[in-house]
C-alpha cells in the first residue's frame, strides 16, 4: 500500500502546476456548492423566521369562537404527535386599553405561561418584572408601556369589546424585538383572559409548533383527522403564506440543481486529470507492472492520487468557505450594517456536503484505475 | 546445469481477423549463468520472444517454464510477482522514473517487493558504485547522460539479485564508447553475480550462446558458431 501512495505522491508533484490548479478548483467547487447551500439556508431560515416569529405552525380553532374541552384535546394531539413541540391553548381578545386621554387598541393574549414556553419564549423576553401568575396581572410590549408611560407595579384599564371595564397590574414588560406585536400583545394568565370576555373554561384556540415548519400542513392534516370536535378546524402557516412557501421551496430548488452541476463540474475536472494523468504516466505505468506491479497497486497510484486532491481540495475549500462567510456578513450588509441574509455556520450541512463530495470524487476515481489495469506494459515498451 | 527459462513449442499469433504468426514452434532452454545473444533482422521476432520470455506476453501456445515453475496457469498477480523476484528487465531506452531519484529508481523493485531492509540499501550503494554512479544517487535521473542512465537501469534490474536479465537492445540508443561499458558490465555481473543474460542485439560483442532468429524461427547451432567465430 505504501508504494502506490508514494509513487501517487511524486506523480503529483512531478506536476505541482497542474496539481496546484485542480486543487484550487475543487477548493473553489467545493466551498462555492457549500457556500450558496449555507446562503440558501440562511434566506429560508430568514424568510421563515420573519414569517413564524409570531404566528404558530398551527392552530386548531372552534367554528363558534370558543371550544371547552380543550384540554382533551390538547393531551391527545400531545400524545399522539411526537412531531409536535408546543402545544398552547389561548383566548385572544380585541380590547382596548385606557390611560388618562388614551384609548389605544389592543390584543388580549392569555396563556398557560409555560405551555407557551416553546412557542413564544416569554420569560425569556421579559426585560423587567414577571409573568402574569396570577389573575388580573398582564404584561405590556416596550413600545406599549413607553406610549403608555406606565412602569411595572402600575395599573390600567382595558376596555372589552362589550364595552365593560377591568383594571389590571402591570406586573412585567417584556419585548419581542418587534414593534407590531410589542404596540399589540396585552398578555395574561388563561383565566384572567377567559373571565375579562365572559368565556368561562372555553378556550379560542389550540396554536402548535411542530419540527419541521414544512410539515405543517401535512401534520395539520393528520391531527384534523384524529380530533374529535365536530366544529373543530385547523389552519397552517403555509396556507397563509402560500407566496413565500412557493419562494423558498423555488430558491431551494433553484440552490440543489446549482449545487449539483457544480458537484458535477468538479468531478469531472479530477476525473479528467486523473485520465490525462493515466495517459501522461502511462511510460512509468508500464514499467512499473513489468518491474512487477501487481495491476491492483498499479490502480491504486490513482486511487491515492484522486484521494490526495480530493483531501487537498477540501482542505483549502474550508479556507475559501471561511474567507465567503466572513466576507459576505461583513459587505453585503443592509443600511443598518445588518447581514441581508444571516447565515450561519451548519457544521452538520458543511460536513454532510463534504462527505457527499468526499464518496462521488472518490468512486470515480474507478475510470482511471480501471485505465490503469487495462495498460499493458508491452504496448508501453514497444511505443517508447 | 539447471535452466532458468524453458520454452517449449512456442508459438505466437497476432491479431483476431487478419492473423500473423510471429513465433514458430520455439523450444529453447536459458541456462543458469549464461550468457545468451539474440541476433535476427528487425522484425524477426526478437523482441516478441523476449517480452514472452519474460512473461510480459503469453505465447499463443506453448509452455514458458521460469526457474522450474510452469507459467501457464499462473494469474497476472503470480505472473508479476515471478517477474518481480527473478527477472530483471533492460530495454533500449531506460525507462527510469523521473519522478524518483537515482537511488530511489534503483530501489524500486524491491519496494515492489516490500523489501525495506538495509542489505537492499547496501546492495543499491555497492552496485551504483560498481556502475560509477554512487556520486550520482541523489541525482534526478534527467540530469544524468544517456549512458549513465542505461547504467542506472542495470543496477535496477539487478537489485532483486534476479537469476536472469532480459535486455531488449540495451545499447541501441547508446554511442559506440558507452555500448562497450554496458556491455562490460553485463560480463561483469554475470562473474560477480552469476545472473544470466539474454541479450537481444545487433552488434554481436558478447562472448557466449549466439541464438539466431529468422523470420520467426530460431536457426540451427551449427550457424551459431560460424557466427560466433567470425566475431571472437
Ligand atoms: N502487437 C502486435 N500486433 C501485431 N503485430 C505485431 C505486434 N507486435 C509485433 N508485431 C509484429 O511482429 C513482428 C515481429 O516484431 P518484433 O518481435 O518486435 O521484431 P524485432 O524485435 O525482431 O524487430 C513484426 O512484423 C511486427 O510488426
Ligand atoms: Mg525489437
Amino acid at each position: 500500500m505504501l508504494l502506490p501512495f508514494k509513487i501517487a505522491w511524486r506523480f503529483l508533484l512531478d506536476k505541482k502546476l497542474q496539481t496546484l490548479l485542480v486543487i484550487f478548483g475543487i477548493a473553489i467547487g467545493v466551498s462555492v456548492q457549500i457556500f450558496i447551500g449555507l446562503v440558501s439556508q440562511g434566506l429560508e431560515k430568514t424568510l421563515v423566521n420573519k414569517v413564524l416569529a409570531y404566528s404558530p405552525h398551527i392552530t386548531v380553532y372552534s367554528k363558534s369562537g370558543g371550544f371547552s374541552d380543550w384540554q382533551k384535546e390538547a393531551d391527545r394531539i400531545r400524545s399522539n404527535f411526537p412531531e409536535v413541540k408546543a402545544v398552547s391553548p389561548n383566548v385572544n381578545s380585541q380590547a382596548w386599553i385606557k390611560l388618562g386621554k388614551m384609548t389605544i387598541p389592543i390584543l388580549v393574549r392569555g396563556f398557560n405561561i409555560l405551555d407557551t414556553e416553546r412557542l413564544y419564549n416569554i420569560t425569556a423576553a421579559i426585560y423587567e418584572g414577571s409573568s402574569p401568575v396570577n389573575n388580573n396581572e398582564v404584561l405590556l410590549g416596550k413600545e406599549l408601556a413607553e406610549r403608555l408611560g406606565v412602569k411595572v407595579g402600575d395599573e390600567v384599564s382595558i376596555l372589552t369589546l362589550g364595552r365593560q371595564t377591568a383594571t389590571m397590574k402591570i406586573v412585567g414588560l417584556y419585548d419581542f424585538d418587534v414593534a407590531k406585536i410589542n404596540n399589540a400583545w396585552v398578555i395574561s394568565n388563561l383565566t384572567t383572559a377567559q373571565n375579562f370576555i365572559g368565556f368561562g373554561d372555553k378556550v379560542t384556540g389550540i396554536e402548535l409548533e411542530i419540527d419541521d415548519p414544512f410539515q405543517a400542513d401535512v401534520v395539520s392534516d393528520q391531527i384534523s383527522r384524529a380530533l374529535s370536535g365536530e366544529e373543530l378546524a385547523l389552519s397552517n402557516w403555509k396556507d397563509q403564506n402560500q407566496l413565500i412557501v412557493s419562494a423558498i421551496v423555488g430558491q431551494k430548488l433553484v440552490t440543489l440543481v446549482i449545487e449539483f452541476f457544480i458537484m458535477l463540474a468538479t468531478i469531472i475536472s479530477i476525473i479528467n486529470i486523473l485520465t490525462i494523468n493515466v495517459f501522461q504516466k502511462s511510460k512509468q505505468v508500464g514499467i512499473l507492472k513489468a518491474m512487477g506491479l501487481t495491476d491492483f497497486s498499479s490502480s491504486l497510484v490513482f486511487v491515492y492520487q484522486a484521494l490526495l486532491l480530493s483531501l487537498g481540495g477540501i482542505a483549502l475549500s474550508l479556507g475559501f468557505l471561511a474567507v465567503f462567510l466572513r466576507g459576505f456578513n461583513r459587505y453585503i450588509v443592509t443600511a443598518q450594517g445588518l447581514p441581508v441574509v444571516k447565515v450561519t455556520v451548519d457544521h452538520r450541512f458543511i460536513g454532510l456536503s463534504i462527505l457527499i463530495f468526499f464518496g462521488v470524487s472518490m468512486s470515480t476515481a474507478i475510470f482511471p484505475a480501471l485505465r490503469c489495469i487495462k495498460l499493458n506494459p508491452i504496448e508501453v515498451i514497444k511505443n517508447a | 546445469m539447471p535452466n532458468v527459462i524453458e520454452l517449449i513449442d512456442i508459438n505466437k499469433t497476432y491479431g483476431t481477423r487478419v492473423k500473423s504468426q510471429i513465433l514458430y514452434d520455439i523450444n529453447l532452454e536459458i541456462e543458469e549463468h549464461s550468457i545468451n545473444s539474440v541476433i535476427g533482422a528487425s522484425g524477426s521476432g526478437k523482441t516478441t520472444l523476449l517480452n514472452i520470455m519474460g512473461i510480459l506476453d503469453r505465447p499463443t501456445c506453448g509452455e514458458v517454464v521460469i526457474d522450474g515453475s510452469n507459467t501457464k496457469n499462473m494469474t497476472q498477480c503470480k505472473l508479476a510477482k515471478l517477474r518481480n523476484q527473478a527477472m530483471g528487465f533492460i530495454f533500449q531506452f531506460h525507462f527510469l522514473l523521473q519522478e524518483f531519484n537515482v537511488l530511489d529508481n534503483v530501489l524500486m523493485p524491491s519496494e515492489i517487493q516490500r523489501n525495506n531492509r538495509s542489505e537492499v540499501k547496501e546492495r543499491a550503494n555497492r552496485l551504483l558504485d560498481m556502475l560509477g554512479l554512487y556520486k550520482y544517487r541523489r541525482y534526478n535521473v534527467l540530469d544524468l547522460s544517456g549512458g549513465q542512465q542505461q547504467r542506472v537501469a542495470i543496477a535496477r534490474s539487478l537489485i532483486n539479485n534476479p537469476k536472469i536479465i532480459l535486455a531488449d537492445e540495451p545499447t541501441g540508443n547508446l554511442d559506440l564508447h558507452s555500448s562497450e561499458d554496458v556491455y562490460n558490465i553485463f560480463k561483469q555481473m554475470n562473474k560477480e553475480y552469476g545472473v544470466a543474460f539474454v541479450i537481444v542485439t545487433h552488434d554481436k560483442h558478447l562472448a557466449g550462446r549466439v541464438i539466431r532468429i529468422q523470420d520467426g524461427k530460431i536457426m540451427l547451432p551449427h550457424n551459431e558458431s560460424r557466427i560466433q567465430k567470425s566475431h571472437t
